[in-house]
């Protein structure tokens, strides 16, 4: 028979085909097995002898005889490489008549005798496994970012109603709080005489607690208008910036014999009044927080930092500021040092850092106890 | 001092539903030593009715045309706002001053108040003393410093003329 002569004459050298890391596959023209290698063994179970002559639609599955006889028939028609890859869905079947998915590179193969076609077929199973492990890993990523997204959706939406509650619960308190102390004053003015001396000084400890109070509201609501009431951001010339808030505390630095130094400071995108608001606090603690006999000096200036950010610093030589308080004194209404001493109620530093977390920054302070501070603020240069 | 050119003193009508606020603007005013007629009313709606002279406000003897608005902005029915809008639109009433005197700082009810025609935007002060301060330079600017345009009051004109006030 034809096939038998090309077996031994026409067929490549067997170590070459012996060589390949794929199962390879010879027919002729009318898709008889001419030679297979040892993968091609392994892959489809059979004895060499077993394959060599048989039809090659004998490895594919029942149901796609006919089919991949009309693709072999076509590519006689037209021979041509076809490299692997191309997701024909090709299915092997091994003698045991287990299937598995497989790709397959075809070429052509002219000889004296006739055409003759080479298949390197390789098993993607392990491959269209893992593609599958892939898929099943994206979707579950997909489902986790929804969830994400969702969840933080919600949780923005959380922080506005509790920053609206603050700000609408500090707004209605005032309403009350003006009475107490408008009452409060008239019952001292008009009445004052008829009390006796602890009966003043008790209607005095209400009053004072009552405007300390009306204190802590107006700082509550300036806390909360930061989000409710913020504006957009344009370019803001920060030593401009700076001097006007020098113009707004000159009566702070005249009191405090002080005296503000503004190095270089550049122009960023910010809120205009939040940054004012941010120099003022920092200026006004830098005056306030000062050494008994040591007139204040307070140096404010910037520079660029690394990822388009820009720093900001405000140094002081004041009392400074013990090392295991620096977390605590960004927070809320928290105080260190006793009222009596130093005025306000604590919220200028949470105000500082909620307008740099605002505008996608940060606020630190570095200090040494007795010798002054130095509050770093880094915002954005530019804002998206 | 706040005595108008006909000797009578000048009507202030007060436009607030809080009492509380009502008995200390009336307070202030005496500590201010202002010896103005002080009137109140409750509601936007209210204020409309007096200045139209409708229902119990008919009389005009009895509900003089006030010289002076002092007008909450937060109110029941009718708020400040609206009142507001339909005074400074009526050409018989807009020459009234209106000062706002209110417990919002809201930066939209300032800009939205001026917008609307309002003379002057208070704050209602945190304290008594402030409310006295305030009452009492209300009453130098408008009735001592400024010259208001001369509304004639006589209730026989008045009864035949089918328009508000005057």
């Amino acid at each position: 028979m034809a096939h038998e002569d090309r077996i031994r004459r026409e067929v490549p050298p067997a170590q070459l085909l012996e060589a390949a890391p794929d199962a390879m596959l010879v027919t002729d023209e009318g898709g008889i097995i001419v030679y297979v290698n040892e993968e091609a063994e392994k892959l489809f179970g059979y004895a060499r002898e077993e394959l060599l002559g048989r039809l090659v639609e004998e490895l594919v599955p029942e149901a796609r005889r006919g089919g991949h006889a009309g693709h072999r028939q076509r590519f006689a028609g037209s021979p041509h490489a076809r490299p692997m890859g191309l997701a024909l869905n090709i299915t092997g079947r091994r003698k045991d008549g287990s299937e598995f998915p497989a790709d397959i590179k075809l070429s052509p193969l002219p000889t004296p005798s006739g055409l003759l076609v080479t298949a390197a077929v390789r098993d993607i199973t392990a491959q269209q496994e893992a593609a599958e492990r892939l898929r099943t890993y994206a979707r579950h990523l997909e489902q986790l970012q929804a969830a994400l997204t969702q969840k933080n959706r919600e949780l923005e939406q959380r922080n506005r109603e509790l920053e609206q509650f603050a700000y609408v619960s500090s707004h209605d308190l005032q309403e009350p709080l003006r009475k107490i102390v408008a009452f409060g004053d008239r019952l001292t003015e008009r009445c004052g005489e008829q009390l006796d001396e602890r009966g003043r000084d008790y209607l005095g400890r209400m009053q004072s607690a009552a405007r300390r109070m009306q204190l802590l509201i107006n700082d509550l609501l300036e806390y909360s208008r930061l989000t409710t009431r913020a504006r957009a951001f344009e370019r803001v010339d920060l030593r401009l910036a700076a001097q006007v808030t020098l113009s707004d505390l000159e009566v702070m630095i005249e009191r405090t014999g002080g005296r503000v130094e503004l190095g270089e400071l550049e122009t960023i995108d910010a809120d205009p009044v939040q940054v004012r608001q941010l120099l003022q606090n920092l200026i006004g603690n830098a005056l306030k927080f000062s050494r008994q006999g040591v007139p204040p000096l307070v140096r404010v200036w910037g520079r660029g930092a690394p990822g388009d950010l820009y720093e900001i610093h405000v140094e002081d030589n004041g009392i400074g500021i013990d090392p295991k308080y620096v977390e605590r004194i960004f927070t809320v209404f928290e105080r260190l040092n006793p009222r009596e001493k130093y005025e306000g109620t604590g919220i200028g530093l949470a105000i500082c850092k909620k307008i740099a977390e605002r505008h996608g920054g940060g606020i630190v302070v570095q200090s040494q106890p007795g010798r002054g501070s130095t509050f770093v603020v880094t915002l954005p240069a530019k804002q998206r | 001092m706040s005595i108008s050119k006909s000797k009578r003193p000048i009507t202030i009508l007060y436009a607030d539903d809080d009492a509380d606020d009502q008995l200390l603007v009336k307070e202030a005013l005496e500590e201010a030593r202002l010896l103005n007629d002080l009137r109140f009313v409750n509601d936007g709606e209210e204020l409309m009715e007096y200045l139209y002279r409708r229902g119990e406000y008919a009389d005009p003897a009895r509900s003089p045309r006030p010289g002076l608005i002092l007008l909450d902005l937060n109110m029941p029915r009718k708020n400040g706002r609206e009142a507001l809008a339909e005074i400074k639109k009526d050409p018989n009433l807009r020459r009234i001053p209106i000062v706002v005197l209110t417990t919002s700082k809201a930066e939209e009810d300032i800009y939205r108040s001026y917008d609307l025609g309002v003379n002057s935007f208070v704050s209602k002060p945190v304290n008594f003393s402030g409310m006295t301060a305030v009452m009492k330079a209300l009453g130098t600017y408008w009735f001592e410093i400024v010259e208001l345009p001369y509304e004639q009051e006589s209730s026989d004109e008045r009864a035949s003329d089918p328009r508000p006030l005057d």
